[in-house]
């Protein structure tokens, strides 16, 4: 089970955003930190095929990204820092059913997974509520949930916490920590990523660090912040 | 209570099937938009009243729809009123207001599995020409979701330039609204892909 970037570069326009990045991630919590702007998004959406390399490769269990998107979105599931933007459905219901439905669940096998997902997340309740009447955490939660129905055996999460104060940021993160997926975030909150097996550090369009998080956001504070 | 979720009840509307609902509010569409007098119009939005009574849906509810579009409404209406004169904008807003309500009795009293349903086999006889049917039908059924989104929006765009001292005219906030609006619409379906919608 393993996510691998071969030679990856990524440019709009006249703007290099990754040169040449080359890795593995096969742990289950990776970190990844950066200044605004240093491409972390960018390096987020390459996995699951939402960006494409403008040269290189990224697979997903030897899956390519190019050519097996819908695959590997079924396998690696996405969290976008605004529940807003990925709640797409009208109730709540219906939206933690989405994804499944998508990736041609019957709609009686969506529905099941949905629930299941739902309860999880004790939503059971807002089940059949609007689902932007939900408070800001309550649609976090939906935005999880929706992603979890598919059982993906990764999630990807692009600032879990930037929209947070500290104590739902907190909540958050141990939700993140409870998850048995394996877990990839995307974050310049560094104090979230203790207990983590792995960070790794942009900076410049490539990877100035990767190491344990003691060692990287020592190393992301000392030199780039 | 709002746009596009569905009421449990047992009206005829309830009973109906999504496909007879869907061609009746094609019909409704295309009559309010092919009449000319302001009296027939008039009787033709009074007509949507009678049926959202007949579903059993309150007026609170339907209140609660109209509220989401009244910024679009006020916009259009401000809009009409300068280029074409008071009737033709009041034509314009009633008919929208109308066709609105007809769509949200309908998203009121069908469940949205049985609208996909419908929807995703209305669309099967295109499957020859490359459309997706279930794809065809999540975009229609979506559309209703971008109701109160726009609203939203809508409404934002104006406090963001009250809050820096100009006045309600909803008119001059249209264009930061379009903006946000179309920069909102690339996450959105940014995070429909994502979800495993569509694209291979
Ligand atoms: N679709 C795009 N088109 C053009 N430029 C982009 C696009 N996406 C990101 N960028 C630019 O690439 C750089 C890195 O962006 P991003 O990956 O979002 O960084 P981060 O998440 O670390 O802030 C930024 O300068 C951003 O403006
Ligand atoms: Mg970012």
């Amino acid at each position: 089970m393993t996510i691998t970037f071969d030679h990856v570069a990524v440019r709009f326009g006249d703007l290099d955003v990754l040169r040449n990045v080359s890795l593995s991630l096969a742990e289950g919590r990776v970190g990844v930190i950066g200044n605004n702007g240093s491409g972390k998004s960018t390096f987020a959406r390459l996995i699951n095929g939402l960006v494409l390399p403008t040269s290189g490769r990224v697979t997903v269990e030897d899956l390519d990204t190019r050519t097996h998107g819908q695959e590997i979105r079924k396998r690696v599931g996405f969290v976008f820092q605004n529940p807003d933007a990925q709640i797409v459905m009208p109730t709540v219901a219906e939206d933690a059913a989405f994804g499944p439905r998508a990736h041609g669940f019957s709609g009686d096998e969506a529905n099941a997974r949905a629930d299941a997902a739902l309860a999880l997340f004790n939503l059971a309740h807002l089940k059949h509520r609007a689902a932007f009447t939900l408070s800001g955490g309550e649609k976090q939660s939906l935005a999880l949930a929706g992603v979890l129905a598919l059982d993906p055996a990764w999630v990807v999460f692009d600032e879990p916490t930037t929209m947070l104060d500290r104590n739902r940021a907190k909540a958050a993160m141990t939700v993140i920590a409870g998850l048995s997926q394996r877990v990839i975030v995307v974050t310049h909150h560094v104090e979230l990523l203790a207990g983590f097996e792995r960070v790794i550090v942009l900076s410049n369009g490539g990877v100035v660090c990767d190491d344990t998080p003691e060692r990287a956001i020592a190393y992301y504070v000392e030199t780039l912040t | 209570m709002i746009a596009g979720v569905y009421q449990p009840g047992n009206s005829c509307f309830h009973r109906a099937t999504p496909g007879l609902k869907l061609a009746a509010l094609a019909i409704y569409a295309v009559a309010l938009s092919v009449v000319e007098q302001i009296v027939l119009l008039m009787g033709l939005s009074a007509l949507v009243l009678v049926a959202w009574q007949i579903a059993g849906l309150t007026w609170a509810q339907l209140s609660a729809n109209l509220k989401l579009l009244i910024w679009i409404l006020l916009a259009l209406f401000g809009f009409q009123l300068f280029v074409a004169g008071f009737w033709r904008a009041f034509d314009t807003i009633l008919t929208l207001a109308a066709l609105v309500v007809a769509a949200a009795l309908v998203s009121h009293t069908t469940r949205t599995d049985d609208m996909l349903d419908t929807l995703t086999a209305a669309f099967s006889p295109f499957a020859r020409f490359g459309v997706k049917p279930e794809d065809a039908a999540f975009v229609l059924v979506f559309t209703v979701r971008l109701v109160p989104f726009v609203s939203i929006v809508g409404r934002e765009a104006i406090d963001a330039r009250r809050a820096r001292g100009a006045g309600r005219n909803p008119v001059p906030a249209l264009v930061p609204m379009v903006i946000r609006l179309m920069r909102e619409t690339d996450a959105l379906s940014e995070a429909l892909v994502a979800r495993g919608f569509g694209r291979t």
